[in-house]
């Protein structure tokens, strides 16, 4: 009787262990920092087309510590359902300049973005869905910082600003 | 060494209890206050601090965003869109969702009920007669108290006719055109004719000419019905006008 009384608890003791353990990956995964996979041509040549692996961290957003220049990980405004990454070009009350159509023109547009929200561009302008099309998003679709690139492991280190195909945006 | 073990073991509780908590209101489902008259009488019937309701909301629908018409959501909103923190069940089988931040700051919450999805199409009564669609990755909310309520007629994708709800339509026909004009509505420029009845003469909507916004162009060639000038404000089907209007015309061939 003691035995089986002991299993149980022993049991218990483990149960409770990874319980413990699935809470905290889910804390650190929520409030602190994720890994996120990036594919698609849209940020070439910062990330690469077959899918880079990368650390963002969820501090920043949640501060209002975003630059403009940062990578950002955010809630697409077209399909909730998806997490898109893209460069912080600008945020309220900036006004930003861009190229409608920079595969057939030089046409260019100058917008000042609102109240609570930032402008969001892919690195490569001709192959990017972003708030060239969409317009600004709003600041609370922001989910992340991305800081650090994990795969392919040549280009292993951190990342943001410094890469900036422009710094003086 | 006794008090020492006592303290790292209320320590260790305390920090799994937060934890698991922490995870459960994320995840799952979590207990909301409501404050405000906005969404009277389903929640604060009486205006009084003392006695806000609580709600339980689930979480779940946010893993594949499933929401539909009549739910009641939690947001936080920023500007002209909405984000979905969570969905919750009340009572009556409604689902209760929690509406966005005010637009100036996107840490606040709001309780709102969906009324249309992405692809539906709503009037506005917002100082001018216009019909939107909402676009994807949107919804219209709405409190369901309308005299105290700040909601998308204020803030979001804005598309209510001046009598409430419109509608657009490719054919209408028994209707006369009348002069064309330029008229600015919230989703810009447009040019169009007010159309009327042909039996009764009483204005009915107006069909969209050109659209001078290049995202509003498929309006161009097709007609509004607004819903308040077709059925009356009690939705009668101005019955009883209509009779007594036939019985006049009547008279007239005599």
């Amino acid at each position: 009787m003691s035995a089986y009384m002991s299993i149980v608890k022993e049991a218990w003791n483990q149960t409770l262990l990874v319980a413990k353990f699935l809470c905290g990956l889910h804390f650190a995964n929520t409030y602190l920092c994720t890994v996120g996979l990036a594919y698609g041509p849209s940020m070439l040549p910062t990330f690469n087309l077959t899918g880079d692996l990368f650390l963002a961290e969820r501090l920043s957003p949640r501060f209002g510590k975003m630059r403009p220049g940062d990578i950002v990980l955010i809630r697409s405004p077209e399909s909730p359902r998806k997490v898109i990454a893209k460069r912080l070009l600008g945020m309220e009350g900036d006004s930003v300049t861009y190229f409608v159509d920079p595969k057939n023109s030089t046409r260019s547009e100058t917008v000042v973005i609102p109240e609570g929200h930032v402008w969001i561009e892919g690195d490569n302008i001709y192959l990017s869905r972003d708030s060239r099309k969409f317009g600004p998003v709003p600041y609370s679709l922001l989910e992340g910082k991305i800081f650090w690139k994990v795969w392919p492991p040549k280009e292993f280190g951190s990342m943001g600003r410094s890469n900036m195909k422009d710094p003086d945006l | 060494m006794g008090t020492r073990n006592l303290l790292w073991n209320v320590a260790n509780k305390y920090f799994t209890f937060g934890l698991v908590g922490l995870t459960v209101s994320d995840r799952y489902a979590s207990i909301v206050p409501v404050r405000g008259g906005s969404m009277a009488p389903t929640f604060n019937p009486r205006a009084s601090t003392f006695t806000d309701d609580y709600v339980l909301v689930e979480k779940f629908c946010l893993q594949k965003y499933k929401f539909s018409h009549g739910d009641v959501v939690v947001f936080r909103c920023s500007g002209d869109s909405v984000i979905f923190v969570s969905v919750s069940f009340g009572r009556l089988h409604e689902c209760i969702a929690i509406l966005c931040s005010s637009p100036s700051n996107h840490k606040e919450k709001h309780i709102k009920r969906i009324i249309a999805l992405p692809g539906d199409w709503i009037g506005t009564t917002h100082n001018s007669y216009d019909v939107v669609k909402i676009p994807e990755g949107h919804c219209w909310v709405e409190g369901d108290n309308s005299a105290s309520s700040m909601d998308s007629r204020s803030f979001g994708p804005s598309f209510h006719s001046r009598h409430g709800k419109a509608y657009l339509f490719d054919k209408v026909v028994n209707v006369t055109v009348g002069e064309q004009e330029e008229r600015l509505m919230i989703t810009g420029l447009h040019t169009v004719v007010d159309i009327f009845c042909v039996g009764c003469g009483s204005l009915v909507g107006w069909k969209y000419e050109a659209a001078h916004e290049k995202s509003q162009k498929y309006k161009e060639g097709r007609f509004i019905l607004e819903r308040f000038m077709v059925l009356g404000p009690d939705g009668s089907n101005y019955l009883s006008s209509q009779e007594s209007q036939v019985s006049g015309s009547d008279a007239d061939d005599v």
